[in-house]
């Protein structure tokens, strides 16, 4: 077999150090532009050789002094120079590989190599940088060996049979997800950017003196052109974000592609920066469908996979599927948690929705009440929030929904989009049953079951009635810690 | 059977308690002897005395309080998981299963040492860290419990 050099201690691809310097020349070439504009010019020019020469030497360690070895049980990385690190990780504990791969580092074909573990957050293993014929190796090497299977190295390059795809994104389909995927830090970034827009048009910015604003400056505009203003700013950033996201999610989505081989799910994405991540089934933790409106117009729905170590590149827990068609979902879930899943039916408790309206008459409207006796517009404004917050909260119960069996808990939320997350039985490690005593004034409670993975609310079946909480803790209980999973 | 704490746990909790109450009145004392409340034509004028009322108030509430959680704090040890009830305002039933205990922790505080307790630490692999901890045991009792627990052959769960 080609794979048993892994055995030995072997060093990174010689070019990470090219990488390492190309990659960050840009802000080499920074500071020194900033040592060479400033009057005190030699001091700080020996400051950015002494910084320099520090990163340089940086870039070294970062090779030199890094070695690693995959043997049939244990993956194993010592690294630094003063401090030597050694680190194993069992193959029976890593929870997924994923080789990423930028644009630079494919001129210069190195990759990344992540290994991902349940314990701590962020990555423990991981390799920077190998060739991409070492990556593929690494992977199907550990993989293997982890399953006691031969995985075909060249099935993972991309030659797989068109039976095993699961799912794959055309072009037209990558412009439809990055169309709908809007995210509202994009909205921050744009907002911050067009602070700094004066500066490249001096003469559009009109400047109030201090002289101006005694003669009430703001008073004598029209205040429907400053409402215009302000809403043209927003809508203009909510436009520019959205545009943003688009082609950020283009980027990110470009020739999705997810495959099943043997025990594993191999999703392959990217634009520039190619994402290749291994999720052997067995690491499931659990799987969620989430729809919105839009969505469903079109026919679609998003899954999330769920897995215990954190996803270092969305910096997450769960794996995107986008855009899958409905007609393929319930194939799709099958496939990844090894059982045939419904869609839960059982509903909440009634009572859920009056313990809304309480919490948000006594949050909102309580206090515009108080308020009213100094300000009367202010209970106006209350009573719209309750309103809102009640119709909220009417539907978010309404969409409540959850499913207990010998295999798995369903559990269905949301307000605008419907998540349904399908947690299975054997990955359920605690399960909580909590009543406060707002909830126990209406007879409810909540029950929490927790996962190696954060799941969030989404883990949360809120509210049921008190005696059928009971009820299905101990159920719940019985069935997850009674039986054997194999 | 379920099992009740050791009731010399109250101890503790009142003892973090009206430390708690000292500390927090403390910082009240600061602000009325910098004079940020000013209450020039009353009986509060006099200095200290909402900083005494803030600590008389949380003493109360932190001698009352540990009666109730420790009346409400029970816990059974059943053949195949932990069970935990607790709680006086929210009522919190946990469940975890001893197949899926990853490690145990007997830890003693400088309180505990002082009258001579332990607190059991269960981890589990869930994301929510170690959640499970069962205070006011007797050292001895503890390590029993800890033996207990751990042997049980874990399965492969993640």
């Amino acid at each position: 077999m080609s794979e048993q050099h892994f055995e030995v201690d072997r060093k990174l691809h010689p070019l990470t150090i090219g990488y390492r310097i190309i990659a960050n020349l840009p802000s080499l070439a920074f500071s020194y532009y900033i040592a060479t504009r400033s009057s005190e010019e030699w001091f700080f020019f020996l400051i950015n050789f002494a910084l320099g020469l520090l990163v340089f030497y940086a870039f070294f360690v970062s090779y030199f002094f890094i070695t690693y070895r995959i043997t049939p049980t244990e993956f194993y990385l010592a690294t630094g120079i003063f401090s030597r690190q050694r680190r194993s990780i069992p193959i029976e504990r890593i929870q997924n590989v994923a080789i990423t791969q930028s644009f630079l580092q494919r001129l210069f074909r190195i990759a990344k190599v992540t290994i991902e573990t349940a314990g701590g957050t962020g990555t423990e293993g991981s390799l920077e940088f190998v060739s991409l014929k070492n990556a593929n190796e690494i992977r199907s090497y550990i993989l293997s060996h982890k399953y006691g299977e031969q995985t075909e190295s060249k099935v993972l390059e991309g030659d797989e049979n068109a039976e095993d795809v699961l799912h794959s994104l055309s072009t037209k389909e990558t412009w439809l997800v990055a169309c709908f995927q809007f995210s509202p830090i994009f909205f921050v970034f744009v907002f911050i950017a067009f602070q700094y827009l004066y500066t490249l048009f001096p003469d559009s910015v009109i400047t109030i003196t201090k002289d101006q604003i005694e003669q009430n400056f703001i008073k004598q505009t029209s205040p429907f052109l400053v409402a215009l203003a302000i809403a043209g700013v927003f809508f203009a950033s909510i436009i520019a974000s959205w545009l943003l996201g688009l082609l950020l999610n283009f980027n990110k989505y470009f020739h999705f592609k997810a495959v099943k081989v043997n025990k594993t799910v191999v999703i392959q994405s990217g634009l520039f920066v190619r994402f290749n991540t291994t999720i052997p089934l067995r690491r499931i933790q659990a799987v969620s469908i989430s729809t919105n409106p839009l969505l469903k117009l079109f026919g679609y729905s998003t899954i999330h996979i769920y897995t215990a170590g954190i996803r270092e590149a969305q910096q997450l827990s769960s794996t995107i599927i986008p855009l899958i068609r409905n007609e393929n979902v319930k194939e799709f879930t099958d496939v990844l948690l090894g059982f045939q899943s419904e869609k839960p039916k059982e509903k909440v408790a009634s009572s859920t929705f009056y313990r809304y309206v309480s919490q948000g008459s006594t949050l909102i409207i309580t206090p515009s009440i108080l308020l009213s006796i100094f300000l009367s517009q202010w209970f106006l404004l209350g009573a719209i929030f309750g309103v809102l917050f009640i119709g909220i909260m009417f539907v978010s119960v309404k969409k409540r929904k959850f499913d207990v069996n010998e295999t798995y808990i369903a559990i269905q939320r949301g307000f605008y989009s419907t998540i349904v997350t399908i947690i299975p039985l054997r990955k359920v490690q605690t399960v909580e049953y909590r009543q406060s005593i707002f909830l126990k004034f209406w007879h409810i409670a909540v029950i929490t079951v927790d996962t190696a993975s954060f799941l969030g609310s989404k883990s949360t079946i809120s509210c049921l009635g008190n005696v059928d909480a009971l009820e299905l803790t101990e159920r719940i209980t019985t069935l997850f810690s009674h039986k054997k999973f194999a | 059977m379920m099992y009740r704490l050791d009731p010399r746990i109250k101890g503790i909790w009142i003892l973090k308690n009206l430390l708690l109450s000292i500390l927090v009145s403390m910082g009240v004392l600061f602000y009325e002897l910098t004079r940020m409340f000013r209450f020039d034509d009353s009986i509060l004028f006099i200095h200290g005395f909402v900083a005494f009322m803030v600590f008389i108030g949380m003493s109360i509430i932190g001698i009352v309080f540990p009666f109730l959680s420790y009346h409400y704090w029970k816990y059974e040890i059943r053949d195949n998981e932990l069970y935990i009830e607790r709680g006086v305002l929210t009522k919190i039933r946990t469940v975890a299963p001893r197949t899926r205990i990853q490690h145990l922790d007997v830890s003693q505080g400088i309180f505990e040492r002082m009258f001579g307790l332990a607190r059991l630490v269960i981890y589990t692999a869930g994301s929510r860290g170690a959640d499970i901890i069962i205070p006011g045991l007797e050292v001895e009792f503890a390590d029993q419990l800890r033996d207990v627990l751990k042997n049980v052959q874990n399965e492969d769960i993640l």
